[in-house]
């Protein structure tokens, strides 16, 4: 193992001299160029990013000159070192909806302890449990890549695009708890977890492995989370009690955000440079050949459908005619997230078409037959 | 049995203002929504709820176009009352009767958006919505057997 010897600062000995002579009068920073005066004033909430993003403290740099930790808009130090981000394009990271999602993140942290009744879990059919415990381990498994694909890629991102930075913490946060929640309610009522599937696995190596987070993100935050978030709205319907509802929707307002936050990145990216429209088809295109895969798989599709219909009995028809409504509103609602993103999928889709034929009618109209409590 | 029952929306207002560590720790909220009610006959209802921070405004009666709602949740006045008439029942929505099982399908209540990200805040706020129509629900329905007019 080499090890690198990077040189010391030297001591600046009039520095020294004046400590001696306890001379601490911040007389240094007096020459600093900043905006001093300036005021950020709180709003209604508190005070937030928003509030802060004035003068030149707001102005986020397209591509920053420097790749340090100096917060942006200080005066720093000429010889600071360069710490080695590779992000450092603002259209790489960026979405204009980037500081209000990160102030709404924070107000909207929830405790998987404590949020949740856990001691109001009835006790369900076996059958039930098996699909609640087994959509638990699915969900339980997938949602971490969302906690490791950002914080793989957090400490290449240059520092002055510290807000898309600070919002990915969020994320990393949100998940953990997603993952938590999942696990515990597997663990909570009998059931124990189910199985983990190869296919599952195969979109998130996707998502991790990807070679640039221009990749990475529109799989996950566009097409991996955008498909979480319809499952978590599936779930809340099909959840067979309230507990499970909970869960549901309290995951389904932090995995919105996460989407919100994918889509607007994309239109950003893509409003700066069209070019990259290809490259993002040809990241989809794979993706989707595996969420397309996922459909198919039992870990993903019985469970749903059995907790549809209540029961295993009726859930070869009125399970899978419910999964396949769920479907094809997770295909739409993908697709016109695409859309606001500048990009149009619905010529390249990968994701099987039947999906989007005609599955309608085979579904209950009352709206009553599905779910239960 | 007609829908919103008086002071309904209103009834959202005052649960956050007498509950505030509730939907305090639900979180700050930005949405303009739009519930549309639809009748046997003659033309829908609209009503107008902003989210804005810890702040929840009915706005009554509005006019959509001129509302400008960044989501509408569009359906038949027996629909939405029943949904009402469960949370009352049982003091939050169950079953298939939760505002996000009742949009899932389109039917019988649909989410209407011109832009996706407008549909995604309904998903976004899925819990403060709740609880807010949970409230307003009970609270309705608390001050109807009361015999008072309204909760406001
Ligand atoms: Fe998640
Ligand atoms: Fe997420």
């Amino acid at each position: 193992m080499t090890t690198t010897t990077r040189p010391t600062p030297a001591a600046d000995q009039g520095y020294l001299d004046r400590l001696r002579q306890g001379k601490l009068d911040l007389r240094w920073l007096r020459e600093t160029r900043s905006e001093w005066g300036v005021r950020a004033r709180p709003s209604k909430v508190g005070l937030t990013l928003m509030d802060i993003a004035i003068g030149s403290y707001g102005e986020v740099p397209d591509r920053p000159p420097r790749r340090t930790m100096a917060p942006r808009g200080s005066d720093v130090d000429p010889e600071v070192p360069d710490l080695g981000y590779t992000i450092n394009e603002k259209a790489e990271v960026w979405s204009d909806n980037v500081l209000e999602l990160y102030e709404e993140a924070v107000a909207r942290q929830w405790s998987a302890t404590r949020d949740i009744p856990w001691r109001d879990l009835p006790e369900l059919d076996p059958d039930l449990e098996h699909a609640v415990c087994q959509l638990a381990t699915v969900l339980s498994e997938v949602e971490m890549v969302a906690s490791d694909f950002p914080a793989k890629w957090l400490w290449r991102i240059n520092h002055d695009f510290v807000e898309a930075k600070m919002f990915l913490c969020t994320q990393i946060m949100d998940e953990a708890r997603h993952t938590e929640v999942f696990r515990k309610r597997a663990l909570a009522n009998g059931g124990g977890l189910g199985k983990a599937s190869a296919v599952t696995e195969r979109f998130l190596q996707l998502v991790l492995d990807a070679q640039s987070y221009d990749e990475g993100s529109a799989l996950m935050h566009l097409l991996g989370e955008g498909i979480v978030l319809s499952l978590f709205r599936a779930g809340e319907l099909v959840a067979p009690s309230a507990v499970e509802k909970r869960i549901f929707r309290l995951c389904m307002q932090d995995e919105a955000r996460h989407v919100a936050y994918g889509t607007m990145h994309l239109r950003y990216r893509l409003e700066r440079d069209p070019s990259l429209a290809e490259d993002f088809h040809a990241y989809l295109d794979r993706g989707e050949d595996i969420i397309a895969a996922l459909f198919s798989t039992p870990e993903v599709v019985e469970p749903t459908a059995v907790l549809a219909a209540g029961g295993v009995a009726a859930a070869s028809e009125l399970g899978l005619a419910a999964a396949n409504v769920v479907r094809t509103q997770v295909v739409e609602e993908y697709l016109a997230r695409c859309a606001r993103a500048g990009l149009d999928r619905r010529s390249r889709l990968r994701l099987p078409s039947a999906l989007l034929e005609g599955t309608s009618a085979a579904v209950p109209m009352d709206g009553q037959s599905t779910g239960q409590a | 049995m007609p829908f919103p029952p008086p002071g309904f929306f209103e009834a959202m207002a005052e649960a956050v203002e007498t509950e505030p560590d509730r939907f305090r720790h639900l979180g700050i909220a930005s949405l303009r929504l739009c519930v549309l009610v639809e009748h046997p006959s003659g033309p829908p209802t609209a009503y107008g709820l902003v989210l804005d921070g810890d702040d929840v405004l009915p706005l009554g009666q509005v006019e959509p176009s001129a509302f400008e709602p960044e989501v509408t949740v569009r359906g038949p006045e027996e629909v939405w009352a029943a949904m009402a008439a469960d949370a009352a029942a049982h003091g939050a929505a169950s079953g298939s009767q939760t505002l996000n099982a009742l949009t899932l399908a389109g039917f019988p209540l649909a989410v209407e958006a011109d832009d996706p990200l407008g549909r995604d805040k309904f998903f976004r706020y899925a819990q403060t919505l709740q609880e807010l129509f949970d409230a307003a629900a009970t609270r309705a329905a608390g001050a109807q057997n009361l015999g008072r007019p309204s909760v406001a």
